[in-house]
């Protein structure tokens, strides 16, 4: 419809009649609709659909693998229950062999640590002697006989026992009299050693 | 009628929506598909550790035929416990080693404690698990620590499986004797 709308501003003045139709721009709209669609479908192919094709072939891959191990594992079952062979059995069989490896002598840890006490100095003496399996520990009771004023040969033995292959660490109590006035003193080492040292 | 500007504007906002809901979708249906490929990958590692422990199996008893019988297992591993015939087993091997229950400078004292846990970071944990352990407390006085030794390698050359668990004496001066405690770990069949 023409426009009706005019200003009077002085007689000389035309009138303005806008005999063009309002028309609406629809044209505008639609270009917006096709670059909505647009924009969807090159969002959808960018952000779903490439991460998608190749996580879809990561699985198949995947479930393809798991065809063929199923069918690998099926057939060794099979190979297995032919010739009789029970898991129980091995599983039994199997933990004999580990429970026998651990059945371990302790004579050779006297020997190495008596060694040791008596190059260090003469006078010692191994006096207690413990030995934990399960937790590879040698609890070692020593004696020394000091007469000179500052000298520890149970700070040598502690060195000295750590030069030995299989031991791990060492720690020792500090070294009292056996007795009052005594020129005798003792001291408790204990030595966490590998385990199937011999 | 709308202007430009709220149009541009609407076009904007409903792009936005699109874009969003495109993310969403996005993660929930990636999601979804990286949570089946896990799952599937963690069957096939499981998979794969039953083919390797089978191929080992068949590698290890198939070829040689080397898998004990239930009866030579049964004599290493018992499947039937009672304290008292561990007791009288043990009291017979002790007997052989000149550890006699009624010699009194020996004061022999053996005790069974049944169901022995080991500590998870030790050596006997693994091994003993899907076992029935048992410790058998030892302790006599002897003059001569050589026979915690003796007994020790007596235990261990049973066909029935004793392991030493600790042994602990102290080392006696000439002419007097000394206690000797010794554990060792036993095993049965879980019932």
């Amino acid at each position: 419809m023409p426009s009706r709308k005019f200003k009077e501003r002085d007689s000389s003045d035309f009138i303005h009649v806008d005999l063009l139709p309002e028309m609406k721009r629809p044209r505008q709209f639609n270009v917006n609709i096709v670059f909505i669609v647009l924009a969807t479908v090159v969002l959808t192919w960018l952000i779903i659909y490439i991460p998608l094709s190749s996580r879809q072939e990561t699985l198949d891959s995947v479930l393809e693998r798991n065809n063929e191990l199923t069918y690998e594992r099926d057939s060794l079952r099979g190979i297995i229950s032919e010739n009789r062979i029970e898991e129980e059995r091995v599983e039994l069989a199997e933990s004999i062999e580990e429970i026998a490896a651990l059945q371990q002598d302790y004579d050779f840890y006297i020997d190495d640590f008596e060694n040791a006490i008596v190059f260090i100095d003469s006078s010692g003496l191994l006096t207690t002697f413990r030995y934990n399996a399960v937790t590879n520990e040698v609890v070692i009771g020593v004696v020394y006989r000091i007469n000179v004023d500052g000298y520890n040969p149970f700070r040598n033995l502690e060195f000295e026992l750590l030069s030995i292959p299989y031991v791990e660490e060492v720690s020792r109590t500090p070294s009292s009299q056996v007795a009052p006035g005594s020129t005798r003193y003792f001291s408790r080492f204990t030595v966490e050693v590998s385990r199937l040292a011999e | 009628m709308l202007s430009k500007r709220a149009s541009d504007i609407i076009m904007v906002g409903i792009i936005a929506v699109i874009a969003i809901v495109i993310v969403v979708v996005r993660f929930q249906v990636i999601g979804a598909f990286d949570e089946r490929i896990e799952e599937a990958e963690e069957r096939n590692a499981g998979i794969e550790e039953e083919i390797a422990g089978h191929t080992r199996i068949l590698e290890t008893y198939y070829r040689d035929e080397v898998l004990p019988g239930w009866s030579t297992l049964s004599r290493n591993v018992p499947a039937v416990y009672t304290e008292e015939s561990l007791l009288t087993y043990v009291y017979g091997i002790l007997e052989m080693e000149g550890i006699n229950r009624r010699d009194e400078d020996k004061d022999l004292y053996v005790r069974v404690y049944e169901n022995v846990t080991f500590p998870s970071g030790s050596a006997f944990h693994s091994p003993a698990r899907g076992l029935v352990g048992h410790r058998v407390h030892i302790d006599f006085f002897s003059a001569d620590v050589e026979m915690a030794h003796r007994v020790v390698e007596s235990f261990h050359d049973l066909d029935h499986l004793f392991v030493l668990m600790d042994v602990e004496f102290s080392i006696p001066e000439e002419g007097e004797t000394t206690r000797i405690r010794l554990n060792f770990a036993t095993f049965y069949q879980n019932p």
